[in-house]
C-alpha cells in the first residue's frame, strides 16, 4: 500500500500523464500574468511541474521504496510558494504546445498541498471556517447580504423558473456589478426568484480553487437542493466563478446532472435582447473595451455573448484587448492570491487598465466580481484612470 | 572496453524499460475518473481525430505559439526519427528494403540535426524576459548535439569500419557480444548514446495523448453552458 504521504495520488490518470507531456518549452511563460509582473521563472509553470515531478519522484518511486521518502524541505516550500502565487487563470495552459489543461492542473496541485499541511497559505487558511460560520469566505454577516444595494424597485418572486444567484464577492464587493444585473432581469418583466440571504451560501469556488475540498459537497447539495425546492429550471449567475464550478464541477459533488440548467447572465440577456423583451433606448457615443474574465472565456466558453450585448449599444465603438477572448491575460483578481500576494494582483491589474487608456478607451467595461473589484483597487494611486463599469451596471443605465 | 560497453549498454537498456514501465505504470496506477471535470473527456469523432493526428504530426500547437521554435523543434524531431531509422541497418540483418531506401535522407537528417538544436537552443536563450531553460533541457540538447556531431565525424571526417560498427552492434542484440571496432569516436558516440537512452523525454508518448485531449476539451469548451 502506498504511504500517505506519496505526492500525485489527487491527480487523474490523464493529468500524471500531463505531467509527463510538459516539455518544459518555456512558452507559456508569454502567456503568464504572474511572470509579467514579477520576472521570476522559478514560479513559472514548467517549474511547478517540475518541482512536483520531482516530490512525486522522492515519495513514489522505486528509489523512495529502497530508500526512504526523503523530501528536501525546501522544495517544498519552494513548490508551494510557486503554486500558490499562480493566478490560476489558464493561460498558461491556453497556450502550451502540447494542450495540458492547467487551469485544472493547478488546483489539484493546490490540493494536493492542503492534503498534507503545507497549503493554502496565509487568509485562504481561515476560508472553510469562515464559510462554515457565515456561508461566505468574507466573513461577513449573511444578514448583509443582500440589504446594502439590493434596489427597492425590484421585485423577487417566491418561486419563479428563473433564479438568480448573487454570489459572495457581487454581493459583498462588488455591489454595483450586482445591482446591475437583478435591474436588468426586472427591465426583462419575466419573474425571477433568489433565494434567501441565508441560503445563499458559498458556491464553493474559493475552496475549489485553494485546494480545500472537504465541503465543496455539502455546499453543492444545500444549493442545488434550494433552487430545486423552488422549482428552478435555470440558474443565472454574472460571477464567471461561481458559473464554472457550477456548471463543471457541481454535478460531480451532487453525484448526477443537475435539476436546472446553468447559464452566465450574459447568455439570458443576450437572448433577450434578441427576442425583444428588452431594448437598449439610450445611444452612447464611447469607446469602450472589453475584458474577458478567465474563467468565463477559457473556463466556460462566454466570448460572443458580452460582445453582442455591447454591440447593440447604438453609437458604441468596441474595441479588443491584444489577449482577449480565450486568450485573455487575467486582471490579477484570479486564484485566490489576490489575498496573499496583494502588490502582484495591483501590478496585473495596472495592465488591465494601462491597456485600455492606451488604446483611448472612454470605458473599461468588465463581467466578473473579481475583476471588478481588483481593476478598481488597481487604479487607486495609479496615474492612469478610466471608468470602469461591469456590462450589467451598463445595460442598466440604457434600457 | 568491448565488455564493459557490452555491459553498460545492457544496463542502460534496462534502465530505459525500468523508466518507462515505472511511468506506464504510475499513469495505470492513477484514477482513471477525470478529477472532476466530466467534460474533459469529449466525445471523439473522425474529424476531432484528424485534427489531432495533424497536431502531433505537425506540432500546430507549437505553430501556433511560436513559428521560429515551430521551425526548429519539428526539424529536429523529423531529422532525429530519419537517424534512428537510419540506424536500425546496424540492429537488423537482413536490413528491410524501407530502411535501406531511408539512407541518403537519414545521412542528409544528421547534418540537419545539430543545426536544429542550435537554432533551438538560440530561440531558448534568447527569449528576453521571458526565456526559459531547464537544467534537463541544456542537458539533453547538449547530449544529442555531441552524439549527432560524432556521428556526423564518424561518416565524414575519421570514417569507422561499418561493417566491424555492424558486428558489435548487431552482436549485442543477439546476445553474442563482438569486439568492439578501433575507432575512439565510435566509443564516444555509443557510450554518448547509452547516456541518452535512459535520459530519453516521456513527452514523446505523453504528449500525443494530451494534444488529443486538448482537441476534445476545445471542442467541448461551448458546450459547458451552451447546451439547450
Amino acid at each position: 500500500m502506498k504511504s500517505k504521504k506519496c505526492f500525485g495520488k489527487e491527480l487523474s490518470q490523464l493529468q500524471r500523464i500531463e505531467l509527463d507531456a510538459c516539455t518544459q518549452c518555456g512558452e507559456c511563460l508569454k502567456h503568464c500574468p504572474v511572470q509579467e509582473v514579477t520576472g521570476k521563472p522559478e514560479i513559472s509553470p514548467p517549474e511547478k511541474i517540475r518541482m512536483f515531478k520531482k516530490l512525486m519522484r522522492e515519495t513514489d518511486s522505486i528509489k523512495s521504496s529502497l530508500f526512504g521518502k526523503d523530501v528536501d524541505p525546501k522544495l517544498i516550500q519552494d513548490f508551494t510558494n510557486a503554486v500558490y502565487e499562480c493566478t490560476v487563470c489558464g493561460a498558461c495552459g491556453q497556450n502550451c504546445p502540447v494542450g495540458l489543461f492547467n487551469q485544472r492542473l493547478w488546483p489539484v496541485l493546490r490540493k494536493e498541498m492542503v492534503m498534507r499541511g503545507l497549503g493554502p497559505v496565509g487568509p485562504q487558511a481561515n476560508m472553510p471556517k469562515v464559510v462554515k460560520e457565515t456561508g461566505n469566505p468574507y466573513n461577513e454577516p449573511p444578514e448583509k447580504r443582500y440589504s446594502p444595494w439590493f434596489p427597492g424597485d425590484v421585485q423577487v418572486a417566491e418561486s419563479a423558473d428563473i433564479a438568480y444567484y448573487a454570489g459572495c464577492t457581487g454581493a459583498y464587493q462588488a455591489q454595483p456589478m450586482v445591482k446591475g444585473d437583478v435591474r436588468v432581469l426586472n427591465a426583462i418583466g419575466k419573474p425571477f426568484t433568489m433565494l434567501p440571504p441565508e441560503e445563499e451560501v458559498c458556491c464553493g469556488f474559493p475552496l475549489f480553487i485553494t485546494g480545500q475540498h472537504d465541503m465543496l459537497k455539502d455546499l453543492t447539495d444545500r444549493l442545488v437542493t434550494a433552487y430545486k425546492a423552488k422549482g428552478v429550471k435555470t440558474l443565472l449567475c454574472s460571477c464567471p466563478c461561481c458559473v464554472n464550478i457550477m456548471a463543471r464541477d457541481w454535478p460531480i459533488y451532487y453525484g448526477k446532472k443537475l435539476p436546472f440548467k446553468i447559464r452566465h447572465i450574459t447568455q439570458y440577456v443576450d437572448d433577450e435582447l434578441k427576442k425583444g423583451r428588452i431594448k437598449i433606448k439610450k445611444k452612447l457615443t464611447e469607446r469602450i473595451i472589453y475584458h474577458d474574465p478567465c474563467y468565463l472565456s477559457r473556463g466556460v466558453g462566454i466570448i460572443a455573448e458580452p460582445r453582442s450585448i455591447l454591440g447593440s449599444i447604438p453609437g458604441i465603438e468596441l474595441l479588443e484587448f491584444d489577449r482577449h477572448g480565450v486568450n485573455s491575460r487575467c486582471c490579477g483578481a484570479g486564484g485566490a492570491a489576490r489575498k496573499v500576494h496583494h502588490e502582484n494582483a495591483i501590478a496585473m491589474g495596472r495592465l488591465t487598465i494601462n491597456e485600455a487608456v492606451e488604446k483611448r478607451a472612454d470605458k473599461l467595461v468588465l463581467s466578473c466580481p473579481a475583476c471588478y473589484e481588483k481593476v478598481n483597487e488597481a487604479m487607486k494611486g495609479h496615474d492612469r484612470k478610466i471608468k470602469i463599469v461591469d456590462i450589467m451596471e451598463l445595460i442598466a443605465e440604457l434600457v | 572496453m568491448s565488455f564493459f560497453l557490452t555491459l553498460s549498454a545492457y544496463c542502460a537498456f534496462i534502465l530505459f524499460l525500468i523508466r518507462l514501465f515505472s511511468h506506464i505504470w504510475s499513469w495505470i496506477n492513477a484514477d482513471k475518473e477525470p478529477a472532476s471535470d466530466p467534460l474533459v473527456n469529449g466525445k471523439i469523432s473522425p474529424s476531432l481525430l484528424w485534427n489531432a493526428l495533424l497536431d502531433i504530426l505537425f506540432f500546430r500547437r507549437v505553430y501556433a505559439t511560436n513559428k521560429l521554435l515551430w521551425a526548429a523543434s519539428w526539424t529536429f524531431h523529423l531529422s532525429f526519427f530519419l537517424v534512428l531509422l537510419r540506424h536500425l541497418r546496424y540492429v537488423l540483418y537482413p536490413v528491410p528494403g524501407f530502411i535501406v531506401f531511408i539512407q541518403p535522407a537519414g545521412k542528409i537528417a544528421g547534418y540537419i540535426l545539430p543545426l536544429s538544436l542550435l537554432l533551438i537552443l538560440i530561440v531558448r536563450l534568447t527569449g528576453g524576459k521571458d526565456r526559459y531553460l531547464s537544467v534537463y533541457n541544456f542537458f539533453l540538447v547538449g547530449l544529442l548535439m555531441l552524439t549527432s556531431l560524432t556521428g556526423i565525424f564518424m561518416s565524414s571526417l575519421f570514417r569507422t569500419d561499418l561493417v566491424n560498427a555492424k558486428a558489435f552492434v548487431f552482436g549485442m542484440v543477439t546476445a553474442a557480444p563482438a569486439t568492439l571496432p578501433e575507432s575512439r569516436l565510435f566509443a564516444v558516440h555509443f557510450i554518448l548514446f547509452l547516456v541518452l537512452l535512459p535520459s530519453l523525454p516521456f513527452h514523446l508518448i505523453a504528449s500525443p495523448v494530451t494534444t488529443i485531449e486538448a482537441r476534445k476539451r476545445e471542442q467541448a469548451l461551448y458546450k459547458v453552458i451552451h447546451e439547450k
